[in-house]
């Protein structure tokens, strides 16, 4: 009984922490810019770029679940994210954050878009008891 | 009360079978590389079948918008059991732990979903083989 009260508790004082959080994988493209940068090591230089910065860039990405075929782009990237929520008394995630996420980890690769967007579904994982995973493809247009 | 060790693996295993039951589904994989200028990969017509080909622009559009239709089905259906199962697992972990034998993993809507997103691929990719206008910028 104690041990319920005290789990019933820590839960309740998490769930004032921040509802969700996440994880991401990015696979560079060999050839591409993102590729180069990671293998030179200057990846880290990409990696200062102040949230601030991240965020402004973020916000210009073009996101789609479909393919772009009128204008030529360059594959940069292929990105996997994943939005947990933080207790089991949070709202489940949504793909409007797992968006955010494909957005940001595309800025970081100075990508254009992100397209050939998909997702999973949300249930349990090792890590969470509610997790969404998404997938998409960074590019940069070329013209 | 200590139990027995035969009673504390049923019930660890109980335990799995429930929580797996209601595992999260991963994104489906991303299909080959078609678009990009520096891919070596390229459609060509053995990508796709004799009906697929003759299927017009407009077709494939509505071919995709059926598919949506189709998608959101399984995923109110899954999203609707996602919350019964969480009710089953805030028993199960409080109360009464064969409660998680009431989760549903909703396989068939999950596999329905994956099959969709292959379906999906191959019309988007077929608009890009035909050039058809699919004006994303």
């Amino acid at each position: 009984m104690l041990k319920t009260t005290i789990a019933i508790t820590a839960a309740l004082v998490l769930s004032g922490c921040s509802g969700s959080w996440s994880t991401s994988n990015v696979t560079p493209i060999e050839g591409s810019a993102a590729h180069t940068a990671a293998v030179s090591g200057t990846e880290r230089e990409e990696s200062t770029k102040s949230d601030e910065e991240i965020k402004t860039a973020a916000g210009k990405i073009i996101l789609t679940d479909k393919d772009i075929t009128d204008r030529p782009y360059e594959t940069l990237a292929e990105l996997e994210v994943t939005v947990n929520k933080t207790t089991l008394f949070h709202a489940d995630p949504t793909p409007e954050l797992v968006r955010e996420k494909l957005k940001e980890e595309a800025a970081k690769l100075n990508a254009d878009a992100v397209v050939l967007i998909r997702y999973g579904s949300t249930g349990v994982s090792f890590m969470s008891w509610g997790s969404l995973e998404g997938k998409g493809r960074a590019v940069k247009f070329t013209k | 009360m200590r139990l027995s060790l035969p009673n504390r693996r049923f019930i660890l295993s109980l335990f799995a079978a429930g929580a797996l039951a209601a595992c999260a589904r991963g994104a489906p994989e991303l299909p080959p590389d078609y678009g990009s200028v520096n891919s070596s990969e390229r459609l060509t017509i053995h990508h796709f079948t004799e009906d697929q080909l003759k299927l017009t622009c407009s077709e494939i559009g509505d071919g995709l918008t059926a598919l949506n239709e189709a998608k959101d089905k399984h995923e109110a259906e899954i999203k609707s059991k996602r919350q019964q199962n969480q009710t089953a697992g805030y028993i199960a972990g409080l109360l009464f732990l064969p409660a998680l034998l009431a989760t549903d993993n909703s396989t068939e809507a999950k596999s329905g979903l994956d099959d969709i997103q292959t379906r999906r691929d191959t019309l988007i990719a077929l608009e890009r083989f035909k050039k058809c206008a699919a004006k994303t910028t």
